[in-house]
């Protein structure tokens, strides 16, 4: 089959010696910078693009494509060991987070490896046979469905909050509210700025992570006097065969969400990891346990975001047009070697387009590779007391902030959420949902303004477009779903909930056993 | 006082200051949005929210607050004292202030660890200077 | 403290020798303020990669897209002139928008610093496929018939393609609707999916998808007929009396030391008289040339001066 004849001419070029070296480079490299908390995949990848301006163009593509995996790779492993989330590891932090705090760091690090695996193989089998066909998706795709697919990410809160729906809702809104702060990019009006320049683009992702994750876990532990105490155990890499049957459907689920996902421009990759969450706890036999630890948790949408990566890739080849920055600066990168992107790049070039085909799996292999031996290396850094541990941390999340755009200025917004995540952990408010408000709301905004332009004011459009119509249909039975749910919970006696035991130096009378319900 | 209580109130009043801020930019209609439209409406459906969580807070068992302003405050006063040093004489000192204060939040306070702790986090920052070209004021 | 001495005296050691470098001593940022995909985008990381190699620091092209250009605008004007923040600059948020907006947020002649222009551009017509008309004349025809239903999209609020637009409608006595956006890729994807039907956008973006079959041009906006879009005339030849070219030019931040700006400008003129960099732009119909500080200045003074008259004279304004 043609296909498999170009995969097979693609891997020869792909597997040259140099290649592959540029590959190991790039993940090792992309990883290790990934890893510092608030260094997202993007500022990673702006970062070492120099590096590949000496590089011949096929090597070049092909280091920024390892680069990119590696720092998604390495952001999530600062999710998952640090709770500190970056915009495409926030799902994976929840669960991955507990299963650290369970002690089994090695295993959710591992899942994490193995999904983000079969997620970019499904999806270059996704690329590989549908490209063209696909190509063609993103456009039928108008603002009021793009609406409508926000709306439906934000139906995912219901699943994505620990606390009760009601809580999480609020917290979505109030993300929201927050994404508007800024220059509104349709008017050019300041909105919530109060003329200060470092609101003037708007708060930043990098700032809320930290501040609403990063700060208030490290200050909720040292309130518990640091009784995490270093990491003695052994670390368990490999799973078990049982666990291991528990990840290969949560991610071979997510890698089909993810897919298809990723060729929505601009906001389906972001929604995949929330969508991919929210069909794990309907549909996974081990639901119950999601949220509290579940491998399901971190599989599923590791392996929808690795996939929704790979297909975001579709309309830059096949159309030509970037959808995404990531996507950009590829395009970038192709440009600059004399390469056009468009219709007719896979014709013209084949070899470039099934080679980065190739190479693309081939760092997919060569992080699970990498997994053992750095993953040792990062839980060896846990035995570290947390003493001294948490200053660094400390320092890292300056750094992180500083290097979005080398201002010292931005430390302090971290700062004001630091704090602003301090009083919700104490509320007992989840901030998953206040990122997922965050990320989504600024699309929800652009897209719902333009769907009523052009609509002319009409809600009608919602209804008469397909595509749009099923989505709203989904979010209605969705939320039907929620509220008889939550009313049944409620006569039952109680939503539960989740909060932390208080800090030692405030007075109270009730034991902290009396708190969990 | 009630914490479900506290918090709902508390985001009420959020929807309120946001509601109350996107006036004071043009709403227009629906089919040719203002900046302020798309704020007012969410922070309409907040308001909703607050005011569906304060009902609730009534029939439920209260639960109280606990808030230790101590270790925040330590913490993030490291983290403004990393700030202001580092604009005065750089991120090396920055580094030390950062370490010295934060380490007051912890068990234990040790000069030499955290003496230690600085050095250790200057030589990072060194190699992710030069090594990376992210570019830290250092002196 | 033997220490703690040793330190200190190394903080003075890396002190003074930083005190005397020499531009560049750091990475520096090309802003472009529309989103990945455009003809600024593109020129921007053009020219970031051969002025890397020119200047031997990297340079860093960060997309700061909205509001028609002026986030990413503002973002530079207020940066420190010390030259490591840039902007590569359009006609839209240069020259168009600090003119046609009521309340401009800057002043591109008293906030900017005049580096070097880059490259010009022709802007051509085009629509949707599924818009019945071939010609500028059954547009016009066709929007006379159902004011308002056709829209149009745009780099975004006060964006020289807004503009455009507006002139052209005030000329040719239609109404159309206007869609802004954060730059050309997002414009376009929604124009071949068919929710916006119009577009006066760059040669480079839309003459490859003329030639994909996925939208018709129906008129250049240049002086002449262009190469890029053979056999189609001009929107003058075509009854409306209306042309522009696009351009753009590296600018900094009011204040710039002039050694900076030489520097700079030295550099840029080099790497765009570089025949690889010059291939790669004229694939794309882009022009380039070499221009001094000055030159660039006086361009752009005349420029922004005959779009006020458009302006003065059309009575658009817009908020």
């Amino acid at each position: 089959m043609d296909v498999l004849q170009n995969l097979a001419m693609g891997f020869e070029h792909a597997l040259t010696l140099q290649n592959l070296m540029y590959c190991a480079i790039g993940c090792v490299v992309g990883t290790l910078v990934g890893l510092l908390p608030g260094l997202g995949p993007l500022a990673t990848i702006s970062l070492l693009l120099p590096l590949t301006y000496s590089i011949p163009v096929n090597g070049a593509l092909i280091m920024l494509a390892g680069i990119y995996y590696g720092a998604q790779y390495g952001d999530s492993v600062s999710a998952i060991t640090m709770k500190i989330p970056h915009a495409s590891s926030i799902v994976t932090c929840i669960d991955g987070y507990q299963l650290t705090l369970k002690r089994q760091t090695g295993l959710a690090l591992f899942t994490a490896g193995i999904s983000s695996f079969i997620g970019g193989t499904v999806a270059i089998v996704v690329l590989a046979w549908l490209t063209p066909l696909l190509g063609r998706v993103a456009f039928m795709l108008g603002p009021a469905d793009y609406c409508m697919l926000m709306l439906f990410g934000f139906m995912c809160v219901s699943v994505v909050t620990t606390g009760s729906v009601l809580n999480g809702l609020a917290m979505c809104f109030v993300g929201v509210l927050l994404a508007q702060v800024g220059t509104d990019v349709q008017s050019g009006v300041q909105r919530f700025t109060f003329n200060l320049d470092t609101l003037y683009d708007g708060i930043n992702l990098v700032s809320v992570a930290l501040g609403c994750f990063g700060i208030a876990e490290i200050t909720k532990n040292l309130d518990e006097g640091e009784e995490r105490s270093p990491f003695n155990g052994e670390i368990h890499l490999i799973p078990s065969w049982a666990n291991f049957k528990r990840i290969m459907p949560s991610a071979l689920r997510g890698s089909l969400v993810g897919s298809i996902l990723g060729v929505l421009p601009g906001g389906g990759a972001t929604v995949a990891q929330f969508v991919s969450y929210a069909f794990e706890k309907k549909t996974s036999k081990y639901r119950r346990e999601i949220g509290s630890g579940a491998i399901e948790g971190v599989a599923g949408p590791a392996a929808a975001d690795e996939a929704a990566a790979r297909t975001s890739f579709i309309p830059l080849m096949s159309i030509g047009i970037p959808e995404n920055a990531v996507t950009a600066l590829m395009m970038a990168a192709f440009i600059i070697k004399g390469v056009q992107p468009g219709p007719n790049m896979i014709e013209k070039n084949p070899d470039l387009f099934w080679g980065l085909v190739a190479s693309m799996w081939i760092g997919n292999c060569f992080l699970l590779l990498l997994n053992v031996p750095l993953v040792r290396i990062w839980l060896s850094v846990f035995k570290i007391p947390y003493g001294v541990l948490f200053p660094s941390i400390l320092f890292f999340c300056c750094i992180g902030t500083f290097s979005i755009n080398n201002n010292l200025n931005d430390i302090f917004v971290t700062v004001a959420f630091g704090f602003v995540g301090y009083i919700l952990m104490r509320l007992s408010l989840d901030p998953s949902p206040l990122m997922l408000g965050f990320i989504l709301g600024p699309m929800l905004e652009e897209n719902f303004r333009r769907a009523m332009l052009l609509s002319r004011g009409s809600f009608e459009v919602f209804v008469t477009r397909p595509i749009s119509a099923t989505l709203l249909a989904l979010v209605v039975a969705l939320t039907l779903v929620g509220v008889v749910g939550a009313l049944r919970a409620g006569r039952r006696g109680g939503l539960a909930e989740r909060h932390p035991p208080p800090p030692p130096d405030c007075e109270t009378n009730t034991p902290p056993s009396a708190m969990v319900i | 006082m009630n914490r479900n209580l506290v918090r709902a109130l508390l985001i009420a009043g959020l929807a309120l200051s946001f509601g109350a801020g996107s006036f004071r930019y043009s709403i227009g209609d629906l089919s040719d949005a203002g900046p302020g439209l798309f704020p007012l409406m969410i922070s309409a459906l907040l308001l909703a929210v607050s005011l569906m969580m304060i009902a609730r807070s009534r029939y439920e068992s209260a639960v109280p607050i606990e808030i230790g302003m101590k270790r925040i405050s330590l913490v993030l006063g490291g983290l403004i004292g990393f700030v202001l040093v580092s604009k005065a004489v750089g991120v090396i000192g920055g580094i030390v202030a950062l370490v010295f204060v934060t380490a007051l939040a912890g068990r234990s306070y040790s000069w030499r660890r955290n003496l230690q702790v600085s050095i250790a986090l200057i030589a990072v920052a060194f190699a992710l200077q030069s090594l990376l070209g992210l570019n830290i004021g250092l002196y | 403290m033997q220490l703690i001495r040793v330190l200190f005296a190394l903080c003075i050691v890396i002190g003074t020798a930083h005190a005397e470098a020499p531009y560049p001593s750091k990475p520096i940022v090309l802003v472009a303020a529309f989103a990945p995909g455009g003809v600024t985008d593109i020129s921007a990381r053009l020219v970031a990669k051969g002025l890397s190699e020119e200047l031997g620091q990297p340079v860093v092209v960060e997309n700061r897209a909205g509001a028609g250009g002026a986030i990413g605008a503002t973002f530079v004007a207020k940066a420190a002139p010390d030259g490591y923040t840039l902007l590569l600059g359009t006609v839209s948020e240069l020259t168009v928008l600090p003119v046609v907006k009521i309340t401009p947020p800057y002043d591109t002649m008293k906030d900017f610093e005049p580096i070097a222009r880059v490259g010009t551009v022709a802007f051509v017509l085009a629509a949707h496929p599924s818009v019945s008309a071939n010609n500028v004349a059954e547009l016009i025809a066709l929007a006379k018939a159902e004011p308002g239903k056709l829209s149009f999209s745009s780099f975004g609020v006060g964006s020289q393609n807004q503009l455009l637009a507006e002139l052209f409608m005030s000329k040719s006595g239609t109404k159309l609707l206007h869609v802004p956006y954060k730059g050309s890729a997002a414009a376009v994807t929604d124009l071949i999916g068919g929710a916006v039907q119009l577009t006066f956008d760059t040669t480079t973006v839309v003459m490859p998808l003329v030639q994909g079959g996925k939208l018709k041009a129906l008129a250049v906006l240049s002086p002449s007929r262009s190469d890029a879009a053979p056999g189609v005339p001009t929107l003058a030849e075509s009854g409306v009396a209306l042309e522009t070219v696009g351009w753009t030019g590296v600018v900094g931040p009011r204040g710039m030391p002039p050694a900076v700006v030489a520097r700079l400008n030295a550099a840029i003129n080099k790497v765009l008289a570089d025949p690889s960099i010059k291939t790669e732009f004229g694939r794309r119909d882009i022009t380039v040339g070499q221009t001094t500080p000055e030159q660039f200045r006086d361009f752009m003074q005349a420029d922004i001066e005959r779009w006020s008259q458009v302006v003065k004279a059309s009575g658009i304004r817009i908020e």
